[in-house]
């Protein structure tokens, strides 16, 4: 199967190495510094886990791998060294390229989104059109990156519906998105994303729109079809119980930074960051005593316009040393095996 | 009992009729409540949980009467001690009525109006209910806005200029102008960032021993249900399955549906050990549910009798109620 793990001394490079990534949104009030100098590792098979909260630039990061980030918003700098796959006439040299370069919807570009990076979005009802049946929009995807003809190609949809666990498939594939509910769609979408064997899998909250029973359902099918086909999985939620249950290594962002990254168990029982340990003593657990006190963050996310200067976690910091984090940006350093924080604690 | 029930909801239904047709014909019902009973103590605060579509929002909002129930009782013990059926008030007693219940909505964007300042929107309470005086509402309001932590200077800006959490410290407030007994809150913190979660429920705890509120709790996330609740209900499809302390029922729960909730709920710790229980199928369609049991479909426990058969609604050990054919015998594992 094409997309097999990448073996030997090939093994060691990463499927996707993002570096210094930037990407700006230039409005009238001035600009917006949505991401701004992103840097992570993702192994082929492997599950990184993106977390952070709203306006963190998790979304953003996942759209300018894609090359699919909103006007007015683009790349401004950095690089998105993404490994293809092995193919016929693409020399060893020629697999890497980095996507910050290519022009976005340039034949390039476009050859790998969707065949070998695919994305799952959040709102299963909003990102299929309601007008085509989901058939279609899955043979759509499949004529495209695959030849194959029409006939062929329903079969394969069928067959994907049928994978992810769609009950009578070849009746659910003449049907549109709105008759389905919001878990079978998000299982459709999960079929429409994997119908080429994507090497890569972008899953912006995939469950968060759904119940927990059916998000236990989806993180199942996600794990079951990563375990069959090898994909490597970029995870981007704010639920710090699916990154628990899902990743192996974790990137926190904070306005639009990477904040501390490390290996799930470092990032649960010895975060580093002070924002870290502050959201992971907030946020409420299953396992707590009836009516117990959590502890906040103070403050809220400051909004992108008025970013603070220096470290953008300062004014909500409780480690905050005046003069030093409200001055300087810190940058991310290696603390410990795989483990980097980006803190003037750690300096 | 020790305590008083401040609201006693007993029998309540709400069907929305199905309509087809050029005629538009009633077809058929969607049974979003159906047969809902509980209590609430005065001073204490009942969770409802349950997923998107158990009628949870919807008994909510027949209790403010925002909804018409189509059959139950709603019993609401007012100031005087005497108990007031809800259901059968007209508007204008209804209206006096209100000032004693609240509601606090879920998304602080859309229930603010964005034409209205902070004095506006606080204020606009009190002057419904009679608080004529300009300057002696501008006092309230900055007093307001002070319990629940925002600063009075702010009064004159409009919800645009504040962040998700204040926004909904400002919708607290306004719940608040009325010196209400009974607080409904419908997801009050799932709209939030997390990072602002815990200050918003704290609040809510801080608030209402401040003023001794009662508060109706509804939201579908268990650990933000856990950390605010003395007593939860569980509804799955129109209907309360399970009710008991929030200590009971969460460490030993009586109804499979209730397990199950508890053991979906991802934990924030790579080695917690996988207690998953996998639920088979969709919620059911409260235009078609099934015969018997709703849940038994889903059900990992079913027997015979779940299929033909409703369970009735039963006190399982004290204060600890369920609706499960067997309840009694099975052993099922909750979260410590």
């Amino acid at each position: 199967m094409a997309g097999s793990p990448v073996d030997g001394a090939s093994s060691t490079a990463p499927l996707l190495s993002v570096r210094n990534l930037k990407t700006y949104f230039p409005q009238d009030e001035g600009t917006v510094k949505a991401v701004d100098g992103v840097s992570f590792d993702l192994h082929a098979g492997g599950t990184l886990g993106v977390v952070g909260e709203s306006g963190c630039g998790k979304s953003i990061t996942a759209r300018s791998i894609l090359g699919i980030v909103d006007r007015p918003g683009r790349i401004v700098d950095g690089e998105i060294h993404f490994r293809r796959r092995t193919a016929p006439g693409l020399s060893e040299a020629e697999r890497t390229v980095d996507l910050a370069k290519l022009p976005p919807n340039g034949e390039a570009l476009r050859a790998i989104r969707g065949a070998e990076i695919a994305l799952i979005f959040q709102e299963p009802m909003s990102s299929f059109s309601p007008v085509h049946t989901i058939g279609n929009q899955i043979i759509e995807v499949i004529g495209l990156h695959q030849r194959l003809a029409k006939r062929p190609a329903r079969e394969k949809a069928i067959e994907m519906l049928r994978r992810v666990g769609v009950s009578s498939p070849d009746e659910r594939v003449d049907q549109l998105s709105h008759q389905l509910s919001g878990g079978l769609r998000q299982r459709a979408m999960i079929a429409m994303a994997l119908s080429c064997s994507p090497t890569l899998l972008i899953a912006d909250e995939p469950t968060t729109a759904l119940d927990v029973t059916t998000q236990t359902q989806i993180l199942q099918l996600m794990r079951q079809l990563q375990r069959e086909d090898g994909m490597a999985i970029m995870l981007i939620t704010h639920d710090l119980g699916v990154v628990a249950e899902m990743a192996k290594d974790v990137v926190v962002m904070y306005l639009g930074r990477v904040v501390e990254q490390a290996p799930v168990d470092d990032i649960f029982h010895a975060p580093r960051h002070p924002y870290t340990k502050a959201l992971l003593r907030s946020i409420p657990r299953i396992r707590s005593g009836a009516r117990e006190r959590l502890t906040p963050i103070a403050g809220s996310v400051p909004h992108p316009y008025d970013r603070p200067s220096g470290c953008p976690f300062h004014p909500r910091c409780p480690d905050f040393m005046p003069g030093k984090c409200d001055r300087e940006v810190p940058s991310l350093r290696a603390v410990g095996n795989r483990h980097a924080v980006s803190c003037f604690l750690y300096e | 009992m020790s305590r008083q029930a401040l609201l006693r909801v007993d029998g309540l239904q709400k069907l929305f009729p199905i309509k087809k047709g050029f005629w538009k014909r009633t077809v058929g019902h969607v049974r979003a409540v159906d047969g809902v009973t509980f209590h609430i103590d005065e001073g204490e605060t009942l969770g409802l949980v349950g997923e998107s579509g158990c009628g949870k929002t919807t008994t909510a909002r027949c209790i403010l009467r925002a909804v018409e129930p189509t059959a139950g009782e709603i019993l609401m013990r007012v100031s005087d001690g005497s108990e007031i059926e809800l259901g059968r008030l007209r508007p204008a007693e209804l209206r006096a009525l209100r000032r004693e219940m609240q509601m606090i909505f879920q998304d602080p964007f859309t229930s603010l109006n964005p034409r209205m300042t902070l004095l506006d929107l606080v204020g606009e309470p009190l002057l419904v209910h009679g608080m004529k005086n300009r300057e002696e509402r501008e006092a309230r309001v900055a007093d307001l806005l002070r319990r629940v932590g925002l600063r009075p200077e702010y009064m004159r800006r409009f919800p645009h200029a504040f962040s998700g959490g204040e926004r909904q410290r400002i919708g607290i407030a306004r719940a608040l102008a009325l010196h209400p007994r009974l607080v409904v809150a419908d997801e009050p913190v799932s709209a939030l960032d997390v990072s602002v979660q815990a200050q918003i429920l704290n609040l809510l705890i801080d608030l209402q021993s401040e003023f001794r509120l009662t508060y109706l709790f509804v939201a579908h996330d268990l650990s933000v249900v856990r950390h605010i609740s003395n007593r939860v209900a569980v509804m799955y499809v129109g209907r309360i399955v399970e009710l008991g302390t929030t200590a009971e029922l969460f460490t030993a729960p009586k109804h499979p549906y209730t397990a199950a909730l508890l053991s979906a709920v991802p934990e924030p710790d790579p080695r917690a050990p996988s207690r998953r229980i996998m639920l088979e199928g969709e919620v059911a369609n409260p235009a078609a549910p099934p015969p018997g049991c709703y849940f038994h479909p889903r059900c990992p426990y079913a027997i015979d009798k779940c299929r033909t058969e409703a369970p009735s609604w039963r006190e399982i050990s004290p204060a600890h109620f369920a609706a499960c054919h067997r309840a009694e015998e099975l052993q099922l594992a909750g979260v410590e």
